[in-house]
């Protein structure tokens, strides 16, 4: 995962530099990938904005404090949005690309106000304003990025899975020159006899396996100089995945050479004050690739020289058939990953969606934004399970909605596998109502059946309420929720650690229940049905949670 | 003609002993039937895979990636044929069948009914009829249905799970889902099918493909309680539902071996009625239709079968002889778009049919297609049945004959083969035999007897006749017969 503050730290403007030219990239996870720069009053700026996620995003400069206003406006566009670029006319709304599709760019000039101030920019497509944007600082010093309230979370923290440890600084090789080999070696070649296959200087002053642009088969050779304070030993890490070797002065000081998962080893070696020569040898035969590189010493806590780079294992994530909703509900019935096989996606022009799963008559999964991409169905004969498009996506607990339980400690039917189908239920079908076309679902069990209308609410923060109704008679439970902790707050019951908040409206008599059973907690709802009941369920995002916790999406 | 021109036709005729046609111009397929491609509007991607016909005159076919299209005017201008989305979002349907005012579809996982209730030619209700089979997110895990048979039922074949095994139930067999939506399994032994429908009697067959148990493609009848040659779904012989209807066969196939061997030891194997010899006919028997009207040329209610890869129609005669059906494959139409998958027949006599190569290729040459084919009223000269006999085979043609070619044995040519029954997948052609020509009898007009030294039971007995004429001198469109001798006729008694 790249994140904003290396594009940050690389891409710093100077005051002297007659215009502010910038690349601003919208990556996987909400994120810009620059998400602070400074500009002087009145210079010229020239940003070009490109989309690189797999959905749609825009860039909107609001005035002063204006961030949350003007994307909470945007969401209040309803159906004008879409004509409007997601940009409501306030006079808060400086500057502004259009909605930008997967792989669209946009350039965007302007003049930076002439009173001195921090600019958010934010993208306000649909919900992503929580967590996406940035800032320009014009004319007011730039805090510590770690204790930055105008950046996201992720960028204050490095990001949270994967990030650096804070406590280490960033160090920094000067006079630094990389070159590229080709090549498949399972031990570090002299590369003094092979012929390179590029070359370059890299500003970053930071060792980077990604400066070569290759995955696999590839060797690296850094060189530069790093400053030495204090005379003394200073302690060297390295850690690689495959192989490397340190040499200081020219001589070697840690040896990881070899073909091998991430191994980290340690040197150390006596240093004048002064300027130390560096050279740092890597190679990458496949699979994974990582370069670590500390140093401390005498006055030097940690100080970091290689970027770490971890390669996610390449998932084939085919794409180019996505299923857009317009003005009507769509249907998607496939292998959908987080279901059963039974799965039935629903997209609403809400920019909700969910999975309905006929196996177990659950709402298996619920997620905003894009839908679904019909490509890894679509294409050649269409193995596997597609993950839905989209962000904020919530795993929910599938077993089956009703349950005629023996006792009020009677444990739940589990839905224990991904083929498992819940027991003495039939599923029905469904139909599609009005003009959007939703569906409901209907289900029996026993002498019962229910009706199942997931009804969309669109907002700041879209959600679903469930709209269940029961014919039957006699006594049934409804589970709500289930997971490892259920916590009530004010009228929402949030649901283990997670997005995830459910609750209820119209209860009336019904009084939901938080019982522990086979190790886990469950919120249940005992009916006594004589002729029909309603259950209407909400199912909301936990903004609080996703202002805390959410950072990269579903990218995982 | 010119006289040189009339030297050289008399020569060649003299020289090559009439095996080469007096006319110049050989008939073609074209000559009698008509292949319209029908236009898919553009953003359409329909992969064809199921056709039917509504009350309302138009047409409904469906498309692997789960969309429903409606075709107005079907009958006219291909281009004028106006197109509307009915329905979308299905999990993969195989077919379409329309009955009791309800849109029928085999999805992956269940039989559903659809009808537009508000009459805005969309369906807003999607009834789940039966569900009762079970997925587990394996691509392999096809299904195909039928139009309700006379009783009223719709038979489904479930492909195994991938080619060798059945994860979950019922993966690889065929059900029975009743008027009321209730299950019945009806048969084992299903590989990987491509298509399923009723012959005019309403009997089903259905195609499984080349694979394991499977030495060549093929139909097979599905007569209830059969085994179908595959025996990885026999695991569900225990479930409650299978016991109450049918048994477990006392013997299991031994691999390696043949049909007639097997048929001896496993009494419930059916073997295939229509073998379509692997690379000759086709790569990848799929769906079928069939004139019950005669309005199609002179094959009345004989099986007109898709092939998917070699993106053609081939024929089939069916007979049946000691209670098992067999009989004789030609070739037929070729030129399709893409890869056949599904056909329909309208009782007007117009053929629809249309497909996909997604997935496994075809020569069509289309990513999906849906083409139309009309009869032009003149009836090509081929053989119309070819019937197993004690001692060889009767040739009726669709035009009287000509006497002279048609009793020549060197008109005629016979080899017969078989393939391996086995477990593993496929099988090459094995046990080669060439049974001589003893006789050519003309004993109608447009009958011949052929009779033979040998009839070797279970063998495609591929009989060529390439030198017989009809009245008016023409070759057979298609001379070539692949009949699968299940069982030899025994002696007729006069």
């Amino acid at each position: 995962m790249v994140f904003g503050l290396v594009h940050f730290f690389t891409g710093s403007i100077t005051a002297q530099e007659q215009t502010v030219d910038l690349e601003i990239r919208a990556k996987a996870g909400l994120q810009f990938s620059v998400v602070r720069f400074a500009a002087k009053p009145g210079q010229s700026v020239h940003l070009n904005v490109f989309n690189d996620d797999e959905m749609a995003h825009n860039l909107v400069f609001t005035k002063v404090g204006q961030r949350v206003a003007v994307a909470n406006a945007a969401l209040g566009l309803g159906e004008k949005a879409e004509e409007k670029n997601w940009i409501p006319d306030l006079d808060s709304v400086l500057w502004s690309t259009p909605v930008l599709k997967p792989g669209d760019n946009h350039e965007l000039k302007f003049n930076a106000p002439k009173q001195k101030g921090i600019y958010p920019y934010v993208c306000t497509f649909i919900g992503h304003g929580f967590v996406m944007y940035g800032a320009m600082y014009v004319d007011i010093p730039m805090p510590d990025i770690s204790t930055d309230q105008n950046v996201p979370e992720i960028a204050r923290t490095g990001g949270s899975s994967t990030g650096s440890d804070p406590k280490i600084g960033k160090g920094k090789i000067e006079n630094f020159t990389y070159t590229v080999y080709k090549g498949s070696w399972n031990k570090m070649p002299d590369f003094s006899k092979l012929k390179p296959h590029q070359s370059g200087k890299a500003s970053s002053g930071i060792a980077d396996p990604g400066l070569a642009g290759l995955s696999e088969n590839f060797g690296m050779v850094f060189e530069g100089e790093i400053n030495i304070g204090k005379k003394g030993t200073y302690d060297f890490s390295l850690g690689s995945d495959d192989g490397s070797r340190l040499y200081i002065n020219n001589k070697l000081v840690v040896d990881n050479d070899g073909v091998h998962s991430m191994t980290t080893k340690k040197g150390k070696i006596a240093l004048d004050p002064g300027k130390a020569k560096l050279k740092l040898e890597y190679f990458e035969k496949g699979g994974q690739e990582e370069l670590a590189l500390e140093m401390s010493g005498p006055g030097v806590k940690r100080l970091q020289l290689a970027k770490q780079v971890i390669k996610p294992k390449k998932v084939a994530f085919p794409s180019g058939n996505p299923i857009e909703i317009t003005s009507e509900a769509r249907i998607y019935r496939n292998f959908i990953e987080g279901a059963s096989p039974r799965g039935i996606g629903v997209g609403y022009p809400e920019k909700v969606n969910l999975c309905f799963d006929a196996n177990t008559m659950q709402i298996a999964m619920l997620w905003h934004g894009a839908f679904m991409d019909g490509a890894k169905h679509w294409n050649g004969r269409g193995q596997g399970f597609q993950r839905p498009s989209g962000h904020y996506l919530m795993n929910i607990n599938r077993d089956q909605p009703f349950a005629q339980l023996n006792s009020n400690d009677a444990s739940w039917p589990k839905a224990e596998g991904r083929d498992t189908r819940a027991k003495h239920y039939k599923f029905r079908g469904y139909f599609l109502d009005g003009k959007e076309r939703r569906p409901t679902f209907g289900y029996s069990l026993g002498g019962f059946s229910v009706t199942d209308y997931p009804s969309p609410q669109a907002g700041s923060m879209p959600f679903i309420i469930r709209n269940i109704n029961i014919k039957g008679s006699g006594r049934i439970w409804y589970l709500a929720a289930a997971g490892e902790s259920i916590t009530k707050q004010k009228d929402l019951y949030n649901i283990d650690n997670s997005m995830l908040q459910v609750g209820f409206s119209d209860l009336k008599n019904l009084k939901p229940i938080i019982r522990e059973n086979s190790g886990r907690k469950e919120l249940l709802i005992k009916l006594n049905v004589d002729g029909q009941a309603t259950i209407k369920q909400h199912y909301r995002w936990n903004v609080e949670y996703i202002l805390k916790e959410h950072t990269h999406g579903q990218k995982k | 003609m010119n006289k040189k021109n009339l030297i050289f036709t008399l020569f060649a005729s003299f020289a090559l002993g009439q095996i080469m046609p007096a006319n110049a111009a050989n008939p073609v397929e074209s000559d009698y039937y008509q292949i319209d491609r029908i236009p898919i509007p553009d953003g359409v991607v329909l992969e064809t895979s199921g056709i039917e016909m509504l009350p309302n005159g138009k047409l409904a076919v469906c498309g692997r990636r789960g969309n429903v299209y409606v075709l107005s005017n079907p009958f006219g201008k291909p281009e004028d044929i106006k197109w509307t989305l009915y329905a979308e979002g299905l999990h993969e349907p195989l077919n379409l069948a329309f009955t009791d005012g309800w849109l029928y579809c085999t999805q992956r996982g269940e039989l559903t009914r659809m009808k537009d209730m508000d009459g805005d030619d969309r369906a807003d209700i999607f009834e789940t009829v039966n569900d009762g089979w079970g997925i587990t997110g394996d691509y392999h895990e096809y299904a195909f249905g039928t139009r309700p048979d006379p009783n009223g039922d719709m038979w489904i074949v479930l492909c195994l799970t991938g080619s060798f095994s059945s994860q979950i139930d019922y993966r690889g067999w065929c059900l029975r889902i009743t008027k009321e939506g209730e299950l019945i399994p009806t048969a084992s032994g299903i590989r990987s099918p491509g298509g399923i429908g009723l012959n005019h009697l309403g009997e089903a067959f259905y195609a499984d493909n080349q694979g394991p148990w499977n030495g060549s493609s093929s139909l097979k009848h599905i007569p209830p309680g059969s085994f179908q040659g595959h025996p990885g779904g026999w695991k569900w012989f225990d479930l409650d539902a299978v016991k109450k209807v049918m048994k477990r066969p006392e013997n299991e196939p031994k691999s390696e071996s043949r049909y007639p061997v097997e048929r001896e030891r496993v009494k419930e194997l059916t073997p295939p009625a229509l073998v379509f010899p692997h690379g000759v006919l086709g790569n990848s028997t799929s769906g079928f239709a069939y004139d019950g009207n005669g309005k199609f040329g002179p094959f009345k209610n004989q099986l007109l079968v898709c092939d998917q890869t070699f993106s053609v129609v081939n024929r089939g005669f069916l007979e049946k002889i000691n209670g098992v059906y067999q009989g004789a494959a030609f070739s037929f139409l070729k030129g399709f778009g893409s890869g056949n998958i599904s056909a329909y027949m309208h009782p007007s006599g117009t053929l629809f049919i249309g497909g996909t190569d997604r997935g496994w290729g075809a020569r069509g040459g289309k990513r999906f297609a849906i083409d139309r084919v009309t009869w032009k009223n003149k009836v090509p000269f081929e053989i119309h049945e070819m019937r197993a006999k004690p001692d060889g085979f009767e040739l009726t043609f669709t035009h009287e004959v000509d006497a002279k070619t048609a009793s020549d044995l060197k008109s005629y040519s016979m080899s017969a083969y078989t393939y391996i029954y086995q477990s593993k997948y496929g099988s090459p052609v094995v046990d080669k035999l060439n049974p001589e020509i003893l006789g050519a009898e003309v004993t109608g007009p447009k009958t011949v007897r052929v009779t033979v030294d040998k009839l070797t039971k279970g063998h495609v007995h591929e009989l060529q006749a390439k030198g017989v004429r009809s009245l008016d001198n023409k070759p057979i469109l298609h001379p070539i017969g692949y009949y699968t001798l299940n069982e030899i006729p025994p002696a007729e008694v006069n």
